[in-house]
């Protein structure tokens, strides 16, 4: 039987993704345009906004799935307009304390069309740096956004762990899939990194 | 089997398919974009050649703290200070409240501040990272971002600045000091209330509830009030730093490329740029 993928994003998401500073003016008052235009636009801003929480709890679930057994997130409330979610990350078991922060964030302006996990290790730039070249060492992958500013201003200065492409052919179950897989490859090398930061163990190589 | 695999491939498509409203928006998005474009490039026409939002340099970034709340609060609390050696007296600070008075709606308290502030006589006093002690088994102090008192021989007033980065501040976090604000004012017999400033890299970090006696103030917004005091301060001793410092706000906070002023968010330029805009 043909499997029918749904698609991951709708093209008002991507319209709004690739088009957000001047929609967002349009929606602020901030450029004077014909009326009729104007309440297109943020018709269509409203349904991509909405679109995106969706987009985020189904992310923010992937990523619970793929980081089962190894730590715990505590996420906060996925906000409409901010395509962004934020959260804790903790010990599974245990006192519960804090070992680093953690997001997920769905591109837009000069990022749009990807997706992008990070966190943010404790200890400070050093211990981001440590964390970054030992996961790199061990074939995964991630980098520093003090690295490539140009690419990621304004944004904090986090380690990125995930950039997954999200097009109009991406598949809501492929995303999961991918999504849940990179977590908990992801999360394996992790783990042991932000505890040592956490209780300020790390071992120099 | 084939009438629902034709049916569900129809569903798909529908899913697929651009809502009405987006392909009429799509048809006349040109239009709009040129539009943009001649705003943008209009607003970037105003912003003067040496102007602190188009230097390359600032403060923070070169030390890998751009976004180092701490450092900001020590920052601000600087240029808010009078009595510090930038030589700008009482003018940040009177710039960053006139700029609360016209943000907030709620701004009401901050023109008595502003009277008592440009009394002659009044003495002030600054605090960055003011620490309260905490009667509470969880924690031993708090801090508070700045606190600034203004104290002259008929009246006192209170400021207090919760500056926000990175998070949202905690519901619980702001009514403790608000609590500790109204205590203040209780012992205070000349004191008048409290003004409660919430600093913020963007609207959404904004608070929501109406009832809340915290004013809302954008960095953005911040970054025009200093800018104000650097346009009007030709000579003083710390024009430079203040200018680095604005500049750290711009492209490091709210990573705004000064190089490409015409790619910069409208409303941003047009916040920065006041009534000048």
């Amino acid at each position: 039987m043909t499997r029918h993928h749904l698609p991951a994003i709708s093209r008002e998401l991507k319209f709004y993704a690739e088009h957000s500073d001047q929609m967002d003016a349009i929606w602020d008052g901030d450029i004077k345009i014909d009326e009729s235009l104007a309440m297109l636009s943020d018709e269509v801003s409203r349904k991509a906004e909405k679109d995106a929480v969706v987009l985020l709890e189904k992310i923010k679930l992937a990523v619970d799935l793929g980081s089962k057994g190894l730590l715990r997130i505590k996420w906060g409330r996925v906000k409409e307009g901010k395509w962004e979610i934020t959260g804790t990350l903790h010990m599974p078991k245990g006192p519960g304390k804090r070992l680093a922060w953690i997001g997920m964030v769905i591109g837009h302006g000069p990022r749009a069309g990807q997706i992008f996990g990070w966190v943010y290790p404790k200890g400070g730039l050093d211990g981001r740096r440590y964390f970054a070249r030992k996961c790199n060492l061990k074939k995964f992958g991630v980098h520093l956004v003090s690295d490539y500013t140009d690419k990621y201003t304004g944004w904090d200065d986090c380690v990125i762990w995930l950039k997954a492409g999200l097009t109009l052919k991406t598949s809501r179950d492929e995303l999961d899939d991918e999504i849940k897989e990179r977590t908990t490859r992801f999360f394996k090398i992790a783990k042991p990194l932000m505890s040592a930061l956490h209780n300020g163990r790390v071992d120099e190589d | 089997m084939s009438v629902m695999s034709d049916f569900k491939s129809d569903l798909l498509k529908m899913l697929q398919r651009p809502t009405f409203e987006l392909s009429l928006l799509e048809k006349q998005w040109s239009t709009i974009e040129a539009q943009f474009k001649r705003e943008q490039i209009r607003l970037a026409r105003k912003v003067p050649i040496n102007d602190p939002i188009r230097s390359g340099v600032d403060l923070f970034g070169p030390l890998d703290r751009g976004l180092d709340e701490i450092l900001h609060t020590r920052a601000i609390g600087y240029l808010l200070n009078p009595n510090a050696q930038h030589g700008l007296k009482k003018k940040a600070l009177t710039a960053v409240i006139d700029k609360v008075k016209d943000v907030s709606p709620r701004g009401v308290g901050a023109t008595q501040f502003l009277a008592i502030l440009h009394q002659e006589r009044t003495t002030i006093s600054v605090t960055p990272e003011y620490r309260w002690r905490v009667e509470d088994f969880k924690r031993t102090a708090a801090r508070c971002d700045i606190r600034i008192e203004l104290s002259s021989p008929a009246s006192t007033a209170l400021l207090i600045i919760e500056n926000k980065i990175r998070s949202t501040g905690t519901n619980e976090q702001l009514k403790w000091y608000e609590r500790k604000a109204n205590e203040w004012r209780k012992e205070n017999e000349r004191g008048i209330d409290p003004l409660l400033i919430y600093l913020t890299r963007t609207d959404l970090q904004k608070i929501k509830a109406s009832d809340s006696k915290w004013l809302d103030l954008t960095y953005i917004e911040l970054a025009a009030a200093l800018r104000k005091v650097w346009l009007e301060e030709k000579d003083g001793a710390g024009r430079e730093w203040l200018s680095l410092y604005i500049s750290s706000i711009t492209g490091r906070v709210l990573g705004i490329n000064g190089r490409e002023l015409t790619k910069a968010p409208i409303n941003f330029i047009e916040t920065y740029l006041g009534e000048g805009a």
